[in-house]
């Protein structure tokens, strides 16, 4: 097999890899929060909610 | 040539503050105050012989106001007479019972473990853990800028003991607070005090479960009212030239290329400077006296993105009796729940509540001065918001006095509704109107995780050259304390960098 298409193939397998590893650290996330109490999602929904406005006033 | 080197918009605490020291450094410092008189919401009224506080009821974490003071060549007791509050507070239950804890966090902690003995054992661990973030907090983080992440830096190689307490961003207050309390009644006691932040227990920053202690660290009342702590900042800063006008109400902060060059009063006056210190709302300095047209597009984003503050309702009481109560301070109380609830079905709803949590202040238990003799006075913060479903605040007004002191009749303050001489009120829309609280938010802006430090209106703007916060906008947040810390802060900023 060819040098390049053999490393070609490796970063493919790796970028995969990387994607699968995001996945499941997602897929964990999103079962904890299933698994919160009523009170700790409304916490956590209650900043998330806010985020996006972080930039801006960190420039304000 | 500028008329001023500094002129400062507002005469609250923060402003007053930075603008004695900014004088003290040599600045020529022109304060407008668009009211008759000084202090903003730490000033005091008088209504036929009784003298009530408009806003701030009580001095704590005095550390602040002693550095002030210090920064201008005095001390705070030399210029304010402090009258100690023993006890520190007095939490009156839904069942009429009531739980008084002193200053003294040892006799604070025998209380508890008369309630409950599991509780009772986890105060002192409690106590011990919030105490070193309350030290680092008032040696550090309410006393440096928290304007950008090198600020931030600094803060934390000063004082590295903050990293242990990283684990309270993630956590609410209601988390922390049930981790060591689990009887409901002692819950109770604390369950208040986020609604200085303006959010419930479950919604609230981990942060503020310092409350319930630092509290212990001291509380008192200036003989006289509120207004002899702004008195005293404007009378040592006219000792170095300061020059206090009222009745001037700034519309326009003048911005030319990006920087200021001084104010426009509602007159027609322009006055020139080279400086402006702001102690008013920063949604409103940015979006109403600078303009939108004058700020960084992210900047205008973010400015618009705080919500505000929570909004209160007072209700002023002349008596001419003595109340039963038991301290300073009382809080009509209930569980953390209940606070959730209120929040929940009430504030998001815009119903008022038929009993609501008040906070009780009672000045005349240590200042009798403030009433006539046997006479006493009662400032009451009864839960309330400026968004009301079905109806309006000048409607509500009267029908809200009268609810309220029927409420506190039942059984928080038996015998009160036969004994009122003088009753007024301030609505969330009398301190928009009058304060220039827009919907009445006496803290300004929302204090959560994502609106403190470096996410909370800088110190020194980053829109705008030359412009300076103080006040309960910017960091270190809301309260007479934090507010006057504001103040040095600004003036150690302007300073080195002017």
């Amino acid at each position: 097999m060819p040098k390049r298409g053999k490393k070609a193939k490796e970063k493919s397998k790796s970028k995969k890899l990387k994607k699968l590893v995001l996945l499941a650290v997602i897929a964990g996330m999103a079962y904890q929060y299933t698994q919160l109490d009523e009170s700790k999602k409304r916490f956590i929904v209650h900043l998330a909610k806010q985020v996006p406005y972080l930039p801006g006033r960190y420039y304000a | 040539m500028a008329d001023y080197d500094v002129i400062v918009i507002g005469a609250g605490c923060g402003g007053l503050s930075a603008g004695a020291i900014l004088a003290k450094q040599g600045r020529k410092v022109l304060v407008l105050e668009q009211s008759d008189d000084i202090g903003g919401l730490c000033s005091t009224f008088e209504k036929e012989g009784y003298h009530f506080d408009l806003g701030a009821s009580v001095v704590e974490e005095i550390q602040t106001a002693e550095l002030a003071f210090k920064m201008l060549g005095t001390t705070y007791q030399e210029e304010v007479d402090l009258i100690p509050c023993d006890p520190m507070m007095s939490y009156i239950l839904s069942d009429g019972s009531r739980i008084t804890y002193p200053i003294s966090v040892e006799e604070t902690g025998q209380i508890i473990s008369g309630i409950s003995p599991e509780d009772g054992k986890n105060w002192p661990k409690f106590t011990a853990y919030v105490k070193e973030l309350t030290e680092i907090a008032m040696e550090q983080l309410f006393v440096n800028p928290a304007n950008n992440l090198m600020d931030m830096a600094k803060l934390v190689a000063k004082a590295p003991g903050l990293i242990k307490y990283l684990p309270l961003f993630a956590q609410s207050y209601q988390d922390v607070i049930t981790k060591y309390f689990k009887n409901e009644k002692v819950q109770s006691t604390m369950s208040y005090y986020p609604l200085f932040a303006g959010l419930p227990p479950e919604l609230c920053a981990g942060l503020f479960a310092v409350i319930p202690y630092s509290e212990h660290e001291g509380i008192f009342y200036p003989r006289g009212g509120m207004k002899q702590i702004p008195e005293a900042f404007k009378r040592v800063g006219e000792s170095y030239g300061l020059e206090v006008q009222t009745g001037k109400l700034v519309d326009k902060v003048i911005v030319r290329k990006r920087r200021v060059e001084g104010v426009l009063l509602s007159d027609g006056t322009e006055i020139t400077s080279d400086l402006v210190v702001s102690n008013i709302n920063a949604k409103t300095l940015y979006l109403e006296l600078i303009g939108e047209e004058h700020l960084p597009w992210l900047a205008r984003f973010g400015i618009k993105s705080y919500p505000y503050s929570k909004s209160v309702p007072m209700v002023y009481l002349g008596l001419d009796y003595k109340p039963p109560l038991e301290a300073h301070h009382s809080v009509v109380s209930t569980s953390l729940e209940g606070v959730n609830d209120y929040w929940n079905n009430n504030y998001v709803k815009g119903i008022l509540p038929e009993d609501p949590i008040c906070l009780i202040c009672w000045p005349t238990d240590v200042d009798p001065s403030l009433a006539p003799e046997g006479h006493h006075v009662l400032n009451l913060i009864p839960e309330g918001f400026y968004h009301l479903s079905g109806t309006d605040w000048d409607s509500e007004k009267q029908p809200f006095i009268e609810r309220t002191i029927e409420s506190l009749s039942k059984y928080a303050i038996p015998g009160l509704a036969d004994h009122v001489k003088v009753a007024d009120c301030a609505t969330p829309l009398d301190f928009e109107r009058r304060m220039r609280c827009p919907e009445g938010a006496i803290y300004d802006l929302q204090v959560d995780l994502t609106s403190m430090t470096v996410f909370r209106p800088s110190a020194r703007s980053k829109s705008i050259k030359g412009l300076y916060l103080v006040g309960n906008s910017t960091h270190p947040g809301e309260g007479v304390p934090l507010v006057i810390a504001s103040g040095l802060i600004a003036a150690n900023l302007i300073d080195k960098y002017e």
